[in-house]
């Protein structure tokens, strides 16, 4: 094995599981994330001579968020998306006591899997992976005023969706009962 | 809700999902014949034959209760709603398939499984016997014989996983003959399992090919559109159709390679169902290629030659779902400004209509980084009448949108109305211009005389190809 393979080698397999998961927020499916860090990590050991000594890390995520909001994917184009209607229970009854907050996070998962890919992108990047919006805007290669509104727009939309306005509804309900 | 209880909501729910995820490292022989394998899965996308687009295949899921992708991926086949305990066959005991109960030859594949011991870079744990091999599915589709066998693998030093294999060749193949023949590898863990025609590889030799899904999420269902891609018109006259299913958690389709399909790639997640597909071949097996030919630009005399063209024309060729030897390709304008390439192509399909793709990228060394992408499908016509325009990135916080258009041979300025009537004029450069505007409606092309070329709608950042309907 060569020196560079060697780093390559070691860098993939400390990296894998942050990169993989990192993928797996951009796109809310695990087998297009580990098909996303595979085409990316192709892509960087092409050019590992070059970005080894710079920043690898950085080089290899660009290239899982681009891939994450291009339409070139690695196996397959998604032609349409639809929204999951029939998932959508009763989540109060379907939440035990005690139980809100998780419902909560479920209800924002399920906004993000419908937010077209680059508002996601925007939202796990400044929301999730602590980027700056200037850093943000250099990863998905737009401008930083693109980075904050599409983040805005995002937060209303989450805001804006019916399963956490009830679940706020079930919260402020919650707290009023506690009260008396 | 105020925004910072959102932003730690949302920062939350992240954060849960991402841990929940089982991501744990392969082995550097596992990541290396992944890489491998995505070169793989590349040439074997480029080996597709050439055909219409006719046949698409979605896969959706209904009804599913859990939220958790986790738990999806570790329900257990004859508990759903429970976690799958580990070493139990994915898709239970009982082998589905026109050959299932067919015993001989299931032991004769099992014994050739065992013979053979490696598979792509997979290899048998050591001490596998018959009895751990679990055959999920043997049978006869279209011209296609296939199985798909459970097995217990090596992964390396990080320890060992079942790994699915599909073994494919011609139909009434001998078992000996099959699993001697294509093997592709998986790793199992999830409740669902596709096998993708592959109309150029040499088990269907242009006959018919197959797609088999086998699935253990409650209420799945598969459902196909077939059709012609655009007729002159520009309209996709979809036929779509919900696939009956062969058994309990199967479903099998035979594809006949002249309607030709794009097939879809699975989707688990309980967020939602989608219509998706595989590129679309982009030879014919003769090695034609995307640039081979190709004209230089029609707007410009530019040479199409470089690889951020040869991305456009891909895009393009993908949107019409029909391969290079059944469509025409001309590059309409092409330039960079900076790091950015923005080309605008044309895809010509059989019905006469233009699929139209605007690509923008980054170019960064010798890689071609995606930065947005609108096709429009316009009807049957002369490719130096077209015009489009179309959106560069999403709009800033106050409403103003990167726009670029492209008017036909011959316009000079282009109008640009927004959203309250306002207008706007740029001058075109071989009739091509670049503007920031805020929340841009339509775009009209004009002359050096005034008169009115064209008028379009900008086109959203990113649309793409339509979905089927009906």
């Amino acid at each position: 094995m060569s020196a560079d393979e060697s780093q390559f080698r070691d860098f993939v397999l400390h990296r894998w599981p942050q990169l993989v998961r990192y993928a797996y927020l951009l796109t809310g499916d695990a087998t297009q994330a580990e098909d996303l860090v595979q085409v990316a990590l192709e892509r960087s050991w092409r050019h590992w001579g070059r970005i080894r000594s710079d920043n690898p890390e950085a080089y290899v995520r660009t290239a899982v968020a681009r891939g994450a909001i291009s339409r070139f994917r690695a196996r397959s184009r998604r032609v349409a998306e639809a929204p999951f209607d029939d998932v959508v229970a009763d989540r109060r009854s379907a939440t035990p006591d005690g139980a809100q907050a998780r419902a909560e996070r479920d209800a924002v998962w399920r906004q993000l899997a419908v937010l077209p890919p680059r508002m996601r992108a925007v939202v796990v990047l400044r929301l999730w992976e602590d980027l700056t919006v200037e850093e943000t805007a250099r990863v998905l290669g737009c401008s930083t005023g693109t980075v904050k509104s599409t983040l805005s727009r995002a937060t209303d939309r989450l805001r804006a969706s019916a399963d956490l306005r009830e679940l706020a509804g079930v919260r402020a309900a919650d707290d009023t009962e506690v009260t008396r | 809700m105020n925004d910072d209880d959102l932003r730690l909501l949302v920062r939350d729910s992240l954060s849960e999902r991402a841990e929940d995820l089982p991501a744990a490292t392969p082995s550097w022989d596992r990541v290396r014949g992944g890489l491998v394998g995505v070169r793989r899965e590349r040439r074997r996308r480029q080996a597709l034959a050439a055909g219409a687009l006719a046949l698409l295949v979605a896969v959706g899921v209904v009804g599913v209760q859990s939220s958790s992708l986790t738990a999806l991926r570790r329900a257990d086949p004859a508990n759903p709603d429970g976690l799958r305990v580990a070493g139990d066959p994915a898709f239970g005991r009982t082998t589905v398939g026109s050959l299932g109960r067919d015993d001989a030859f299931l032991a004769g594949v099992r014994r050739e499984v065992l013979a053979r011991g490696t598979f792509v870079v997979e290899t048998l744990q050591p001490g596998t016997g018959a009895g751990d091999l679990t055959v999920a599915f043997a049978g006869d589709v279209g011209d296609v014989r296939l199985v798909l066998v459970e097995a217990p693998t090596r992964s390396g030093p990080d320890g060992d996983i079942d790994t699915f294999l599909w073994f494919s060749a011609p139909r009434g193949a001998s078992a000996t003959a099959v699993v001697a023949g294509e093997v592709s590898s998986e790793a199992a863990g999830a409740t669902t399992q596709i096998w993708r025609p592959a109309p150029g590889g040499p088990a269907t030799a242009g006959g018919t090919g197959a797609y088999v899904v086998l699935s253990r999420i409650p209420g799945s269902v598969v459902r196909t559109a077939t059709g012609p891609t655009y007729d002159a018109g520009g309209r996709q006259p979809w036929s779509v159709r919900t696939v009956p299913a062969a058994s309990d958690h199967h479903w099998e389709v035979a594809v006949p390679w002249s309607d030709r399909f794009v097939s879809p790639m699975w989707t688990s997640g309980p967020e939602g169902t989608s219509w998706s597909a595989l590129d679309p071949p982009f030879t014919d097996g003769t090695g034609t290629g995307l640039l081979d030919g190709a004209e230089p630009a029609l707007h410009s005399d530019r040479p199409a030659r470089d690889a951020a063209i040869e991305s456009a024309f891909a895009a393009a060729q993908t949107a019409s779902g029909v391969p290079v030897a059944r469509s025409t390709r001309r590059l309409l304008w092409t330039g960079s400004a900076g790091v950015f390439s923005t080309s605008v192509v044309a895809v010509t399909v059989p019905g006469g209509a233009h699929v139209v793709t605007a690509v923008r990228e980054q170019l960064e060394g010798d890689n071609v980084l995606p930065v947005s992408r609108s096709t429009v499908v316009l009807p049957a016509g002369p490719l130096d009448r077209v015009a489009m325009a179309w959106a560069l990135g999403p709009p800033d916080e106050d409403g103003t949108t990167g726009l670029a258009a492209l008017g036909p041979v011959g316009a000079t300025t282009m109008t640009v109305t927004d959203d309250r009537g306002r207008t706007s004029s740029e001058t075109l450069i071989y009739e091509y211009a670049d503007a920031s505007v805020v929340n841009p409606v339509t775009v009209e092309f004009t002359d050096l005389t005034g008169a009115t070329l064209a008028r379009v709608p900008v086109t959203a950042l990113e649309a793409g190809v339509a979905p089927p309907t009906g």
